[in-house]
C-alpha cells in the first residue's frame, strides 16, 4: 500500500473490491438530505409530481456529471494524482483548471468544519434514545409545550443561544461527542482507503438500510394511533408526501428545487468522486459502478426518506403540525420535530435511536469522504509522510471545527460555510469539472475513458446530453440559484460581524490551498510529472510501446 | 392518499428499486478479474 509507484509524487493506494468503492462513494452521497431535505423539499413541490423534475435532473444532470467525475478521477489516478488540483490541471489541460481545481480540496475541508458537529448530534441523540430517557420530552404535555422541549433541548445542546458556551472551559456532553466523532474519523481515515474507509463503509452501509428498515416497518405499522383523530394515519400520511399537484410543474422554483436537490444529494461536484474514483485500476469499470452508487442514494432517499419522515410527522402532529415542520428545514425537522414524535410513538425511545444512529452512519460515511481527499492533496502536494500530512490535516479541521464550535449562536458561523462553501462552491466546482470534461479534455476522449473497462455501454445520446444538455442546465440552475440568494447572502455578510469572520475562514482556507498547490505544482514539475495533461497515461504509453514492439 | 399520488409513491419505487437490484445484479455478477500469474512458484 504504501510502496511509491514509478509515476506517482505520492504514495499510491488501491480500493479493495469493486463493491467496496460502490459503498464508499455511495456513504459519501447518502447523508442527513436524503432523510430529511429530500420529503421536505417533495412535500412543499408538488409531491408526487415533484418526482418529475426530479427524476430529469437525476438523469441529464446528476448521473451523467457523475459518470464524467468516476472517468476524471480514473483517468488522474493512472498519471498518479489523487488529488482535485492535480487532476483538474491534467484533465483541463494547466494551470487555470489545477487552480479551479483547489475548490475541489476546499468544499470537503470547509463542509467538514461543521459537518463533524452535526455528526456529533446525531450520535448524541442516538445515545440518549438507546439509554433510554430521549431528549426529556414530557409525552403527556401538550404538543406545543412538547415542541418548546424539544426546541430548547437543542438549543441548550448546541449552544445556538449564545457565542463561545461550548468552549466555556464546562465539560459540556455535545463536546464531549464531538471529539470522539472527530477521533473516529480521524483514525480511519489515517488507516487508509481500503483498510479504513473501504472496511468501515461495508459494514456502515448495510447497518444503515437495517436501522432504516426498522424505523420504516414502524412508522408503516403506526396506523392511526390517535382514536380523536382517526385521518391522521400513516395512509393519509404518505398522501402528504406523495399526492401530486400537478400545478406546481408551471412553477420553475420546482424545478430548481428538483435540480437542486438532485445535485446536493450525489455528491457531485464535492470533490470527493473524483478523488475516489482515482484510486481505481484502468480496466476498473467506472459506467455502471457510478450508476450503482447513484442509484444506492436514491433507493436511501426516496425508498426510506420519502416513507419515513412526513408519514410520522402527520400521524402525531396533522396536516398543519407537518408543513409547519417542513418549513423549519433539516435541523427543525430532525431534531425539534422528530423528536416530539418519537414521544408518543410506542417504543418511540428504541425507535429513536435506530434513526439518529442511522443518521449519525449516513453522517459519518460522508464526513469520511470530506477528509480523504485533503489528505491526498497534502501527501501529493507537500510530499511528507501520511502521518505528518494527517497531523496538519487534524490541526487545519480543528481550527476550523473550533471556530464553528465557538461561534454557535444561531448556528451562524454553520450557515454561512454551509452557503458559500456546502452550496455555492458546489455549482461552482461542478461546472468547471463538466465544462473541462466535454470541453477541453473533449468529448470524444471523455467518451472513449468512460467507455475503459465499462462493463456496458452508454446510450450514444448521452454525448450530447454530456457536452451540451448537462453544462446548459447546470448553468441555468447555477444563474437561477444566484439571482435568487446571492443578494440577500451577500447583504446578511454586510450585516453581521461572525458572517465576515466566517468568510474570513473560507478565505484563509483558500489562501492555504493555493499556497500548497503552487507548492506541489513546483513539486511535480522538478519530478517531471505531466502535471498539464499533454502525454497519454503511463499506463497506455507503455501498452503502446509493447504494441509496436510486437509488431516490430 | 388520492389514486394519484399511490401511483406516484409505488411507480417511484419501483423505479428506485428496480435500479439498484439491476445495479447490483450486474456488479455482483460480473466476472471477476483473472488471478495474477505466480512469477516464483516453487513446488514441493
Amino acid at each position: 500500500m504504501t510502496n511509491q509507484a514509478p509515476h506517482s509524487p505520492a504514495p499510491t493506494q488501491q480500493w479493495g473490491s469493486r463493491l467496496g468503492v460502490i459503498l464508499a462513494v455511495s456513504g459519501s452521497a447518502v447523508g442527513l438530505g436524503n432523510f430529511l431535505r429530500f420529503p421536505g423539499q417533495a412535500a412543499q413541490n408538488g409531491g408526487g409530481s415533484f418526482m418529475i423534475p426530479y427524476f430529469l435532473a437525476l438523469l441529464v444532470l446528476g448521473i451523467p456529471i457523475g459518470w464524467a467525475e468516476w472517468a476524471m478521477g480514473r483517468y488522474g489516478g493512472r498519471k498518479g494524482f489523487h488529488s482535485a488540483p492535480a487532476i483538474m490541471g491534467v484533465v483541463g489541460k494547466g494551470a487555470i483548471a489545477r487552480y479551479l481545481g483547489v475548490i475541489g480540496v476546499l468544499i470537503p475541508l470547509g463542509v467538514y468544519f461543521y459537518y463533524i458537529l452535526i455528526e456529533s448530534w446525531c450520535l448524541a441523540y442516538a445515545w440518549e434514545y438507546f439509554v433510554g430517557h430521549g431528549v426529556g420530552i414530557d409525552a403527556k404535555a401538550t404538543i406545543a409545550a412538547q415542541s418548546k422541549a424539544a426546541s430548547d433541548h437543542f438549543d441548550n445542546f448546541t449552544g445556538s443561544t449564545f457565542d463561545g458556551v461550548m468552549l466555556d472551559g464546562k465539560l459540556h456532553e455535545s463536546v464531549v461527542f464531538w471529539a470522539i466523532v472527530f477521533a473516529i474519523n480521524v483514525t480511519l481515515v489515517y488507516r487508509g482507503i481500503s483498510k479504513g474507509i473501504e472496511k468501515f463503509c461495508q459494514w456502515a452501509m448495510p447497518a444503515m438500510a437495517v436501522c432504516a428498515l426498522i424505523v420504516l416497518v414502524r412508522v408503516l405499522s403506526l396506523g392511526a394511533p390517535d382514536a380523536a383523530n382517526p385521518e391522521q394515519n400513516v395512509w393519509n400520511g404518505l398522501g402528504q408526501m406523495w399526492n401530486p399537484s400537478f400545478e406546481t410543474l408551471s412553477n420553475p422554483q420546482t424545478w430548481l428545487a428538483a435540480a437542486g436537490q438532485i445535485f446536493f444529494s450525489l455528491s457531485v461536484g464535492f470533490g470527493v468522486i473524483i478523488n475516489y474514483a482515482s484510486y481505481m485500476k484502468r480496466k476498473d469499470d467506472v459506467v455502471v459502478s457510478g450508476l450503482t452508487a447513484s442509484a444506492t442514494n436514491e433507493l436511501f432517499e426516496v425508498g426510506f426518506g420519502g416513507m419515513i419522515t412526513i408519514p410520522a410527522a402527520f400521524v402525531f402532529l396533522g396536516a398543519s403540525g407537518t408543513i409547519a415542520a417542513v418549513q423549519t428545514g433539516t435541523f427543525g425537522l430532525g431534531f425539534k420535530t422528530l423528536p416530539v414524535v418519537f414521544a408518543q410513538m410506542p417504543a418511540g425511545n428504541l425507535i429513536g435511536g435506530f434513526w439518529f444512529f442511522m443518521l449519525f452512519l449516513a453522517a459519518i460515511t460522508s464526513s469520511l469522504s470530506m477528509l480523504q481527499p485533503t489528505l491526498a492533496f497534502f501527501e501529493e502536494a507537500l510530499g511528507w509522510t501520511r502521518k505528518k500530512c494527517t497531523t496538519l490535516l487534524v490541526g487545519v479541521s480543528l481550527a476550523g471545527s473550533l471556530f464553528v464550535l465557538y461561534y454557535s449562536k444561531g448556528l451562524t458561523a454553520l450557515g454561512i460555510l454551509d452557503d458559500w462553501v456546502g452550496t455555492l462552491g458546489i455549482f461552482v466546482l461542478a461546472t468547471v469539472q463538466i465544462v473541462c470534461f466535454g470541453w477541453v479534455f473533449g468529448i470524444d476522449r471523455g467518451w472513449k475513458e468512460m467507455h475503459e473497462g465499462a462493463q456496458m455501454r452508454l446510450w450514444p445520446l448521452f454525448r450530447f446530453v454530456i457536452k451540451f444538455v448537462t453544462p446548459a442546465f447546470l448553468l441555468a440552475v447555477f444563474a437561477a440559484f444566484c439571482v435568487n440568494n446571492l443578494p440577500d447572502w451577500i447583504a446578511a455578510v454586510a450585516a453581521n460581524p461572525v458572517k465576515q469572520m466566517s468568510i474570513g475562514l473560507i478565505a484563509a482556507t483558500i489562501l492555504m490551498l493555493v499556497v500548497i498547490t503552487r507548492i506541489g505544482e513546483k513539486r511535480w514539475r522538478a519530478m517531471g510529472l505531466d502535471l498539464d495533461g499533454r502525454l497519454p497515461p503511463p499506463d497506455e504509453q507503455t501498452n503502446d510501446s509493447n504494441a509496436n514492439g510486437g509488431r516490430r | 392518499m388520492t389514486t394519484a399520488g399511490f401511483a406516484s409513491m409505488i411507480l417511484s419505487l419501483v423505479f428506485v428499486v428496480g435500479l439498484v437490484s439491476w445495479c447490483y445484479y450486474r456488479v455482483l455478477t460480473a466476472p471477476s478479474e483473472p488471478p495474477k500469474q505466480v512469477e516464483d512458484f516453487h513446488s514441493a
